[in-house]
């Protein structure tokens, strides 16, 4: 931050076209923006191109934040949306409206009829990470959205345009298939050792 | 959706609605086939511990100064900023800096505490980006050994006390942000070296590692900074 400025300082030199606010702005939230595109694309290179392109619309809309909500927040909407526009561009199946619980090929299956060890206490953060980055795209787009950062489903439903419990049953899913690839990987592990 | 209040149900049913029902807890049927099926209770249990651990995980990686130089040049070449209008020695920092003040005669450890940590990180990530050429097997830094240098010297605990400490005679407003960011990268820091050391060849669980050593290292060069008058 520039010495002696606070947020809400810089943000309005920011609004009033001060390049050193803005930059200053760019330092503060920068990792948080960078890791949401990183975490809802799964790849490097076009978490950079998002994080660039949400900061350009940042610098065009901010003299639209009015302070209803916090910067950070408001800030984190625009940038979900700038993934959503890309993501829709590139044509990446999101959620599909005409989804049903039952198994799909490439997807979580029920647990009926078996018990394993739980996960509790045996994966951690950098499993984790690992897991969601090999999620199907539309399932990690909104287990990103719920249970890292922390949306709604009636947000999500409305980001996404799809319904309460389509957002759910795909929350729902997206957990599964991380509960299948952290189970893998914990074998996996376990063989080796 | 929620059926009634149908007291005995199978696992598949109960699995078809748990989508629905697993934040509310369901109606007195579900919670009843809960308590009493293994199964679906392991489900629920590993479905929340998930959901729990998605929670606790933080942003951790900055961008590539690459960023920020395509955001200055797109705003330069759109003539929404005059060339040059930024100074591009001005850095970003993540923490609010209201006053700078000066450290105490232990200003120089912040400074050495940093550059052990990220020779930490490069060490390790030159083992696994140069194995062969580098360093032996036998030379190479165990995870446990990593381990025991950062926990030994203190690096830990005692030297984020002193920094907090410093932080708090001098700039006490700074210090609740250190604090949390300590102990996220902290708490990162734990979570990588576990995955090292279940698994040392995991390379994604060492690049982890390596980067919250730098992170806990940026960290500590900011703290420094604040001792520039």
């Amino acid at each position: 931050m520039v010495p002696g400025l606070s947020e809400a300082e810089a943000i309005d030199r920011a609004k009033a076209g001060d390049a050193e606010s803005f930059e200053a702005l760019y330092g503060l939230h920068k990792r948080r923006v960078y890791s949401l595109c990183l975490r809802m694309t799964g790849n490097t290179a076009e978490a950079e191109d998002l994080t660039q392109e949400a900061f350009l619309q940042l610098y065009r809309k901010i003299a639209t934040f009015r302070g209803e909500s916090a910067f950070s927040t408001w800030l984190h909407r625009l940038a979900v949306n700038v993934v959503l526009m890309h993501l829709r561009k590139k044509g990446l199946p999101e959620v599909s409206l005409e989804e049903s619980l039952e198994p799909q090929e490439d997807g979580p299956k029920r647990d009926i009829g078996a018990r394993d060890n739980v996960l509790a206490g045996s994966i951690d953060r950098v499993n984790l990470e690992r897991a969601i980055e090999n999620l199907p795209p539309g399932y990690r787009i909104i287990f990103v959205l719920h249970d890292v950062e922390g949306y709604e489903h009636n947000e999500i439903a409305e980001i996404m345009g799809c319904s309460i419990g389509n957002s759910k049953s795909q929350l729902h899913k997206a957990r599964m298939k991380l509960r299948d690839l952290l189970k893998a990987s914990r074998a996996e592990k376990a063989t080796r050792s | 959706m929620p059926s009634g209040g149908k007291v005995s149900m199978t696992c598949a049913e109960f699995q078809k609605v748990l989508p629905y029902i697993i934040d509310s807890g369901g109606n007195v049927g579900e919670q009843e086939h809960l308590k009493t099926c293994p199964i679906c209770a392991d489900l629920v249990a590993d479905l929340t511990y998930i959901a729990d651990q998605a929670k606790l995980l933080v942003p951790m990686m900055d961008p590539n100064p690459r960023v920020w130089n395509g955001i200055k040049h797109s705003l330069e070449e759109s003539g929404q900023v005059k060339r040059s209008a930024t100074k591009s020695g001005v850095r970003g920092r993540l923490l609010e800096s209201p006053t700078r003040s000066r450290w105490g005669p232990a200003a120089w450890l912040l400074p050495v505490a940093a550059l052990v940590l990220v020779v930490i990180g490069l060490f390790l990530y030159r083992n696994r980006t140069n194995p062969d050429n580098s360093y032996s097997a036998d030379q190479r830094v165990s995870p446990s050994a990593t381990m025991t240098l950062v926990n030994s010297d203190g690096m830990g605990e005692t030297q984020d006390e002193q920094l907090l400490l410093q932080l708090s005679e001098h700039v006490p407003s700074l210090r609740p942000a250190y604090e949390q960011n300590l102990r996220s990268v902290n708490s990162y820091i734990a979570d990588a070296r576990r995955s090292v050391q279940t698994d040392p060849d995991d390379e994604d669980a060492q690049e982890a590692l390596m980067q919250a050593y730098q992170q806990k290292a940026v960290l500590y060069d900011m703290a420094a900074q604040e001792s520039v008058p």
